[in-house]
């Protein structure tokens, strides 16, 4: 480990994770092994192709669920020690996720849809600010349907950060977009990574787009199979669709 | 719960209108039954008890031959009597100028001066007699009206062998006659034929042969528990048999009161009857499509609680739901029940002559309304909200698991399953890979169809009632009641009148039945030879043999006196010789209205002390209805106290019960209809969203949408025609219950159950279900299939 390393504050631990799915008579393990840190502040770029593992370990690092053995921290508490209504409160006010399919409540306008997370947190950002720094104020009263499939994932961001979170889990975000705006989404997340010093996890199956983070961790078969820092870091009209 | 969910909730809803339309209505009309029926209950019960209370209404009332004016003194030493008024009461035959109908009265003593007396009237018009008042008349408002008479106008009254002519001076109201029902065989009130009037004391003691005497004590009590009364009725009894005590009854057994109560407790029944049945459905619809709805919101579900929502937020979440619809189906619940608590409250002031029945809001009503409604959806939301609350974040966030794929249970018979076509096969799989909606569509269309059958049933029972009294039963055309028993000689002076074909004799002779401590004052019907004007059927319509000695009772008083056939019973007949007998119960017949005994009539004579008596005259004319000649005739005869008509009796019954009965069980069916429209609507929308990817493959294969909305129609159609069969002996059972419950001693209700009506019911479920189907060929028929396969389940 380098000094550098070393100085950096660990914001996720996770150690020995396994998760194993029981589906009937057979058992998956969806997830073995897995150890990794995210720091704070960094940009962590997971690589892996379909049924790799990816999804599971952001679930468990989200709270979202619950690890079969081994342990996930974030700062000194073991996520796997907690309760439903423990994890709960994690995700409300230390996590935001941003998914591939956006997940936005259709029948809400893109402000409401932020409302519905301020709502709950005691300290949130003021929802319309947030859809400012998306760049989506002029749109705070429209709908999912009558909104591009980038601007609706630029209010699923908003989002994601208006309970100002810890850190930002994004499961494939360009995932169902094209190049132009799937570039913009992930210059948006560089940006709020860069400039207000958010912590992101950032699923990706295409590697062209792991130049962009500081570190790069790679699955397969549920395995992780490297964790490399990245040196040469592309910006967002560098790379690869 | 936040605004924005609430927002959230309102979208989602009013995006699903066209099933919550009908799910609303049907909520609402069991909310407003309930609203209805309890503040109709509420305002009716009200007024007559005030109306009882301000008059002065007593709790006893005693009929004698005759008793002194000083008796009074003695009943008022009597414990627990508080006051006591004595009275004249007796038949009048009553002749308005230009009405030739025989109309029979009542004539009841009132002071001359108005005080406040026992059972006293309300003067709505006009004034009370004045100073010398002897030829002057009050009129009950009701029989005034109907007639068109005024204070000023004339009156012909025939008291004992007297005409008299009256001066009407006022016009009044009388709580103790609030359902003025003729007597001799009238059921319905008939104001035009039937009044009681008012004269000044000392006229109708003069008048009545009663001078310084009375046939009549009311009396108050100062405790009016069931215990003390029951003692005061026996002292009474004792204290005054030496004036021939009639009758100490009860003023509330009396028929007037006792109708309204039995009308009123009817009206409380159904206040809880309706409504169970329609929130019920209610809730068993919403369930289904709270189900579909927390389905497909799956993501949603899982984006709330990745965002830090807790399952408990997720679940009143889903819950609020439920409250908004409930809600809903409140408010248009309340309105409606105002609106049906209006026009009942004009139907029950026609029927009954109280004052003043007001029209109240209640509160209370609404905010139990509110409640009732909301929980019976809170409890149709309750199977999709624990599926929400249970679904794990990471879970919800993955698309729903595929469609069970496996083989349903018909597939496993070979032979029917080959011989299905393709779209029958689909609708198989549907119906058995959702066995909960299913189960649903068929439950419902099952309470439809039982709740219509109870309405149709309901009104063959009454008009099966009518046609039983009046025409099985019944088959005079007339019929006299006479002051006092006459012999054989009479029946035979009767046929030589003008029009009359046939006459027979009849004695009805008001008696205690007394098995121990249990005692019924009924009266009993002596019947002569082999009657063939009035003969008794049983239920299967037998004419029933009235044996030479003993008694015959109808099974509701034996049960009431605890008796069976071959048991003794006392009989003690309050007129003529007033003798104790034991007779014998030589049997009992199942009938509909009032309790009854019959007897032969020599034998019947002979209790009272008489070879052979007569009291009752019933005649046949030639040709139908009864000739002017001969009611001319009859009213004239001063041993005439009541004329009534079958065919008259018959059209007021029809016109007072079978009207509202009709008006109400239109409305009932209507309601099972849109029970099983809103729930075939709602089930094939379900549907219809599930499967609008197979719609858009189907589409591009080149079906029309005609042949789509088959597919969903044969679903619809194969579960209601389950229910609708299952409905058809439910609705069997529910009749039984509902003739049950509704039975009282004036109406027991048979329970007529008649194919021709379960062909109806079918009729109606089946137009409800085309309807319905409709919307859905029009929704797929409208539906942009392309789209819909372009679109990422």
């Amino acid at each position: 480990m380098s000094k550098e390393q070393a100085d950096r504050k660990v914001l996720i631990s996770v150690r020995d994770a396994a998760r194993i799915f029981n589906l009937g008579e057979v058992t998956v393990p969806a997830l073995r092994n897995a150890s990794i840190d995210i720091f704070e502040g960094e940009f962590l770029v997971v690589l892996g192709p379909s049924g790799s593992g990816k999804s599971t370990l952001l679930n468990l690092v989200g709270g979202m669920d619950r690890a079969s053995s081994g342990h996930v921290f974030f700062r000194d508490e073991d996520l796997t020690e907690k309760t439903d209504n423990q994890l709960t409160l994690y995700r409300r006010n230390q996590v935001g996720f941003v998914f591939q399919f956006y997940n936005l409540v259709p029948t809400l306008t893109a402000l409401e849809n932020i409302q519905v997370a301020t709502d709950i947190v005691p300290d949130p950002l003021d929802a319309m600010e947030c859809l400012a720094m998306v760049g989506l104020e002029k749109r705070s009263h429209h709908f999912p349907s009558q909104m591009s499939g980038g601007e609706q994932q630029r209010v699923a961001i908003a989002r994601a950060i208006a309970g100002n979170p810890a850190l930002l889990l994004c499961d494939e975000p360009t995932g169902a977009l094209d190049m132009k705006t799937g570039k913009d989404v992930i210059a948006l997340l560089l940006r709020l990574n860069e400039k207000i010093g958010k912590t992101v996890a950032m699923i990706t199956h295409n590697p062209g787009f792991s130049e962009i983070g500081h570190r790069i961790a790679t699955l397969k078969d549920g395995q992780i199979v490297s964790i490399v820092e990245n040196a040469m870091r592309k910006s967002v009209e560098e790379i690869d669709w | 719960m936040s605004l924005i969910l609430l927002r959230k909730i309102l979208r989602d809803l009013r995006a699903r209108r066209a099933s919550l339309v009908a799910l609303v209505f049907i909520m609402a009309f069991g909310i407003s039954s309930f609203i209805c029926f309890l503040s109709v209950y509420r305002d009716t019960a009200r007024a007559k008890d005030n109306y009882y209370r301000q008059n002065r209404l007593a709790t006893l009332i005693v009929r004698m031959k005759r008793a002194p004016a000083s008796v009074l003194e003695e009943v008022r030493g009597l414990p627990n009597v508080a006051s006591a008024r004595g009275r004249i009461s007796m038949a009048a035959v009553i002749g308005i100028p230009r009405n030739d109908s025989p109309i029979s009265g009542m004539a009841i003593s009132l002071p001359a001066k108005h005080t406040p007396i026992l059972n006293d009237v309300v003067l709505r018009a006009g004034t009370w007699f004045s100073r010398d008042g002897n030829r002057e008349i009050l009129v009950t408002e009701e029989f005034a009206k109907t007639n068109g008479l005024i204070p000023g106008d004339h009156l012909k009254v025939l008291l004992m062998d007297e005409q008299h002519d009256f001066l009407i001076t006022g016009l009044v109201s009388a709580p103790e006659y609030v359902y003025l029902v003729p007597p001799a065989g009238g059921l319905a009130p008939d104001p035009a034929r039937f009044g009681a009037v008012y004269l000044p004391e000392r006229f109708l003691q003069e008048a009545s042969d009663l001078d310084g005497a009375f046939n009549q004590i009311l009396i108050s009590v100062a405790d009016d528990s069931s215990g003390a009364i029951h003692t005061l009725e026996e002292r009474l009894k004792a204290h005054l048999d030496l004036y021939g005590v009639l009758q100490v009854a009860k003023m509330i057994d009396q028929p007037s009161p006792q109708f309204l109560n039995n009308e009123l407790e009817n009206v409380r029944k159904s206040s809880t009857m309706t409504p169970l049945i329609f929130l019920g459905a209610a809730a068993l619809i919403l369930n289904v499509l709270v189900a579909r709805l927390v389905n497909q919101q799956r993501g949603v579900i899982g984006t709330l609680k990745a965002i830090g929502y807790t399952s408990r937020q997720v679940l009143f979440h889903y819950v609020g739901y439920g409250v908004a619809i409930g809600t809903l189906g409140a408010l248009a619940g309340v309105v409606l029940g105002a609106i049906f608590h209006n026009l009942m409250l004009m139907l029950y002031r026609k029927i009954f002559s109280i004052p003043n029945i007001e029209h109240h809001f209640y509160p209370d009503l609404f905010v139990g309304a509110f409640v009732i409604c909301i929980l019976a959806a809170v409890a149709g939301t309750l199977k999709g909200v624990r599926a929400a609350a249970r679904l794990a974040p990471a879970a919800a966030m993955q698309p729903p698991p595929p469609e069970k794929g496996r083989r349903i249970a018909l597939e496993r018979i070979g032979f029917i399953w080959r011989r299905m076509s393709f779209r029958t096969r689909m609708i198989m799989r549907d119906i058995f890979r959702n066995p909960f909606r299913s189960l649903v569509s068929i439950l419902v269309a099952t309470l439809a169809m039982t709740m219509m059958e109870g309405a149709f049933c309901m009104r063959d029972a009454l008009m099966f009632l009518m046609r039983f009294e009046y025409q099985l039963v019944m088959h005079n055309d007339l019929s006299l009641s006479l002051r006092d028993p006459r012999g054989r000689h009479y029946d035979a002076e009767e046929k030589n009148l003008p029009g009359v074909a046939q006459t027979e004799s009849q004695l009805n002779v008001p008696c205690d039945l007394i098995n121990g401590n249990r005692t019924r004052l009924v009266s009993v019907t002596g019947i002569d030879g082999n009657p063939t004007l009035y003969t008794p059927v049983d239920r299967q319509e037998r004419p029933v043999p009235i044996p030479a000695s003993g008694i015959i009772l109808t099974k509701k008083l034996a049960e009431i006196l605890d008796v069976r056939t071959g048991d003794f019973i006392t009989l003690h007949p309050l007129v003529g010789e007033r003798r104790k007998t034991s007779v014998r119960v030589e049997g009992t017949i199942d009938t509909y209205v009032g309790l009854s005994a019959y007897a032969s009539l020599p034998y019947l004579s002979r209790l009272i002390g008489e070879e052979w008596a007569a009291n009752t005259l019933l005649i046949k004319n030639y040709g139908s209805g009864a000739p002017r000649a001969l009611i001319e005739e009859v009213k004239e005869r001063p041993q005439v106290t009541a004329v009534g008509e079958r065919a008259r009796a018959l059209a007021q019954f029809e016109g007072t019960f079978g009207k509202v009965n009709a008006t109400i069980i239109g409305i009932f069916v209507l309601f099972a209809g849109l029970i099983g429209f809103g729930s075939v609507l709602n089930s094939s929308l379900v549907s219809l969203s599930e499967r609008q990817r197979a719609v858009g493959t189907l589409r591009v294969l080149g079906y029309t949408p005609g042949q789509i909305a088959a597919i969903f129609a044969g679903e619809s159609a194969i579960l209601y025609t389950i229910g609708s069969l299952i409905g058809i002996y439910t609705g069997t059972l529910y009749v039984h219950l509902l003739v049950k419950v509704y039975s009282s001693e004036i109406f027991r209700f048979p329970a007529v159950i008649r194919p021709e009506r379960m062909v109806q019911s079918v009729i109606v479920m089946t137009c409800s279900m085309i309807l319905a189907q409709f919307i859905v060929y029009r929704l797929i028929a409208k539906m942009n299939w392309i789209d819909v396969l372009k679109v990422k389940e």
